[in-house]
């Protein structure tokens, strides 16, 4: 070679070692105080993966980077290439292949869990909502006493009458369907919710952070899913998806009040 | 050898050139200039971020269409990111690997001497300069640049009321990838035939360097997987203009009027869009990955650990890379049964990493290092690809994805694996092959100091997106505090900014040192690294090559 490098391995090795060292304090004192929104929704195994996923990633990370800092310490004088040896690839390849595919089947069991109904285990239940997402606002409804949706055209569409979603209001279903106010949900505590997800025009995404539920309400479908509120409060709802210049502003309220006083609480703010 | 610098000769050897090695230059040169753009609209979106209600008096001078008396635009911050993800995946990242060292380097690794196609190779660098020269004057025109980000989902990007930008912007968008794309699939064929049929009698397949694999597993990927969104751009252009609605489903409503039409998906736009987005990511890793087993080994003085499983990994992940693409759907409303399947492939995707992860370990074990500049960024490559490759595994559990999909968390996590290694791999790939391309080293002492700034301030500003993506951050927001659970972030905002600001300024260093070493560099000798790869073999002619020597 023509010319030798400045640097030597060991110095580099301490600067590593020492940025590691610096980065694992702050991330892990980040990490330790930064957690997730307040859990308020029966779908803790969520926040239980993150956490197991976060013990991996620190181990794994730890260990590389630990590797990395011996590699570079360790410097014989004489020039000697270790053997290639396909045992020990096979090991290691037969161990990241055991970790993940352990990932992956906790995943498979808590995704299938998530998306199963819990119906029927308290009375009353479940409580089927729709939501309607628009360029910039959620519109909520409640099917009423029959149970029903009315019809909705959008050709009814009129914004100076507050009907949003263009129900029918000749449908002998859409009589005593309840219309909430925009922008803010009343859920009661308890019940399995089951949500009833549409959009209007471009693709939102109906993001509870406390609640850990996401779904893009994807024009022209109608999507289902259902949690279960565990906490009496009021949260935010998020839209998640990029839908247009109000996108940020795309705010909802979901206030979660006790069984009992749900069906007044609704009616109140109704009239 | 011109006797006027600006004669026939110049527009011929340096401009009009079929030299592998001027195209080469001129897809580097061009992507430094895109680069630059693309950076500053990022520092931009940052201001945002950190400080939404910032009267921006300065900057709304400069940019007069995106401010409103100093405070930013909405559509204008949108118009932001969509811009900053477009330039930078593909006019900057693509760009540089593929068309900067692919061109230069690739023929010489497999002892070529230019590529099979020199002419369909000045094509695809002019058709790139084309789409380049399109997706900047998006810039100019009224209701400004696409604005539906870079994905460009519909019916935000199909209806022309949906956004400003979905307007003349977005049809300069879709018009600048379609170009792209063939600037692409030009490339691509051409390293295709150069690997497999120019290569130096007596060079095999395994003979040759990882990064002219990795160009032959781009190519591959590039040839297969654009194709799907060169037909998404067509339906999307003809559900703008033709009346058609490919991606539109019947019913909407925008701003109180009915949308005429009906009967589309606008998932499908998502499968064809995404059919492509993934595999684009692994174009832009597989150089990089390419890059940092060549450097190790060279600079460990040994051959690359497991050459062979090398390869087969690269084989392994270019493969899996077009079974991955749903995982960017899990929440889209596609059928969980599908999300269960992209969940296995997007998990079992990081087993061939984790193979490559041991080799190169395996590649430094018990060797004496030279720590020289290209090889400091090798190295924080193999730092990146640990790290982005681990929040890679988080994302692809379809549990954990419903809370983090569409946050910051994910945006921090593509920066670091896919932007980072790839933006990491152009500057190892510069510091080693400058005395290639002008025959000057590049200075070690800027180098080194450019390396440890860039290194701590990419983690300062990307990691800390993770954790606001923890604590539910959305991606793509204008204002975040708009949201009372917020707010408590906006530190955390503030400190990514500032980290992002340094990061930038840093790279001042990189172009000083750049330009500096091109004028007065110390000379390098044919082989400064002691490499025995084959493009240090030769001695290359002076660019530009004399008339009738160019093998063309």
């Amino acid at each position: 070679m023509d010319y030798e490098s400045p640097r030597n391995g060991s110095e580099l090795a301490r600067v590593i070692a020492l940025l590691t060292a610096v980065f694992v304090a702050v991330a892990g004192y980040a990490i330790a105080t930064v957690a997730l929104p307040p859990l308020a929704a029966d779908r803790g195994r969520i926040d239980a993966a993150i956490s197991l996923n976060l013990l991996i990633s620190g181990v794994v990370f730890l260990g590389a980077h630990f590797a990395l800092i011996l590699a570079l310490l360790r410097q014989p004088k004489e020039a000697r290439i270790p053997q290639e040896s396909v045992g020990v690839e096979i090991v290691w390849t037969g161990l990241t292949s055991v970790v993940l595919i352990a990932l992956l089947i906790n995943s498979e069991i808590d995704t299938r869990a998530l998306a199963r109904s819990t119906a029927g285990e308290t009375p009353g239940d479940p409580v089927v909502v729709e939501v309607v997402g628009q360029q910039f606002a959620w519109n909520f409804r409640l099917p009423g006493e029959d149970g029903i949706f009315g019809r909705t055209d959008p050709r009814l569409v009129d914004q100076a009458e507050l009907n949003f979603i263009g129900l029918d209001k000749k449908d002998p279903a859409a009589e005593d369907d309840i219309v909430l106010s925009q922008g803010i949900l009343i859920l009661p505590v308890g019940r399995e919710v089951r949500v009833r997800l549409r959009s209007m025009d471009v693709i939102h995404s109906f993001f509870v952070p406390s609640f850990r539920v996401k779904r893009d309400a994807m024009p022209g479908l109608a999507i289902e899913f259902s949690f279960r509120p565990t906490v009496v409060g009021t949260y935010e709802l998020a839209c998640a998806q990029h839908c247009g210049l109000g996108h940020y502003r795309m705010r909802g309220v979901i206030q979660v009040v006790p069984a009992e006083t749900w069906a007044a609480k609704v009616k109140e703010v109704t009239q | 050898m011109t006797s006027s610098p600006l004669g026939p000769g110049f527009f011929r050897g340096y401009v009009f050139s079929t030299d592998h090695r001027v195209i080469g230059l001129q897809y580097l040169m061009t992507s430094m200039a895109m680069a630059l753009v693309g950076g500053l609209l990022a520092l931009v979106v940052r201001l945002q971020i950190a400080w939404p209600d910032h009267n921006f008096g300065v900057l709304s001078k400069v940019l007069p269409g995106g401010f409103d008396e100093g405070v930013m635009k909405p559509e204008f911050y949108a118009a932001l990111f969509t811009m900053h993800g477009t330039i930078m995946i593909f006019f900057v990242l693509s760009a540089a690997l593929i068309g900067g060292f692919g061109n230069f380097i690739l023929p010489l690794q497999v002892g070529a001497r230019d590529m099979a196609f020199p002419r369909l190779n000045a094509a695809s660098y002019w058709i790139y300069a084309a789409s380049s020269v399109v997706i900047l004057a998006s810039f100019v025109v009224p209701a400004g640049p696409a604005a539906s980000g870079w994905t460009a989902y519909p019916p935000l990007s199909a209806l022309k009321g949906a956004i400003p930008g979905s307007n003349l912007g977005q049809d300069l968008w879709l018009v600048a990838m379609a170009l792209f794309i063939v600037s692409f699939t030009l490339g691509g064929l051409n390293f295709l035939a150069t690997i497999l049929a120019l290569r130096r009698p007596g060079v095999s397949m395994m003979d040759l360097p990882l990064f002219s694999w990795s160009m032959l597993f781009v190519a591959i990927l590039g040839l297969l997987a654009f194709p799907s969104l060169t037909a998404g751009a067509i339906m999307l252009l003809l559900d703008r203009h033709a009346g058609t609605s490919f991606f539109i489903p019947a019913g909407l409503v925008i701003s109180g009027e009915a949308i005429p039409g009906g009967g589309g998906s606008p998932l499908l736009w998502q499968h064809l869009f995404w059919f492509l987005g993934h595999p684009e990511v692994y174009i832009l890793m597989l150089p990089s990955l390419g890059i940092t087993s060549d450097l190790f080994a060279v600079f460990s003085g040994r051959p690359v650990f497991g050459y062979k499983s090398m390869v087969y990994a690269m084989a392994g992940i270019s493969g899996m890379s077009f079974l991955v693409w749903g995982h960017h759907m899990f929440v889209s409303g596609m059928s969980p049964f599908l999300g269960s399947a992209f969940a296995l492939t997007t998990t079992l995707i990081a087993v061939p990493s984790g193979i490559k992860v041991f080799n190169w370990i395996a590649t430094l074990w018990n060797r004496p290092l030279r720590l020289s500049t290209p090889m400091l960024w090798a190295l924080g490559i193999f730092s990146l690809f640990v790290t982005g490759g681990l929040s890679g595994i988080w994302l692809g559990q379809t549990q954990v994805d419903i809370q983090l999909h569409d946050t910051t968390f994910v945006v921090g996590h593509f920066h670091i694996i896919m932007a980072g290694a790839a933006l990491f791999g152009i500057f190892a790939g510069v510091h080693y092959w400058f005395p290639l391309f002008f025959g000057r080293r590049m200075d070690e002492r800027l180098g080194g100091a450019h390396f440890l700034l860039t290194f701590v301030f990419y983690y300062a500003t990307f990691f800390p997106m993770h954790l606001a993506g923890l604590q539910g951050q959305m991606r793509r927001v204008y204002d975040p505090y708009q949201y009372e659970y917020l707010k408590p972030l906006a530190p955390l905002n503030a400190f990514i900014t500032w980290a992002a600001i340094a990061l930038a300024v840093a790279q001042i260093l990189f172009f000083a040192n750049f330009f500096m070493s091109l004028r007065s560099g110390p000379a390098s000798g044919r082989n400064p690294w002691g490499s025995a790869s084959l493009e240090w073999a030769d001695a290359l002619p002076e660019i530009p090559v004399p008339a009738g020597d160019s093998g063309a």
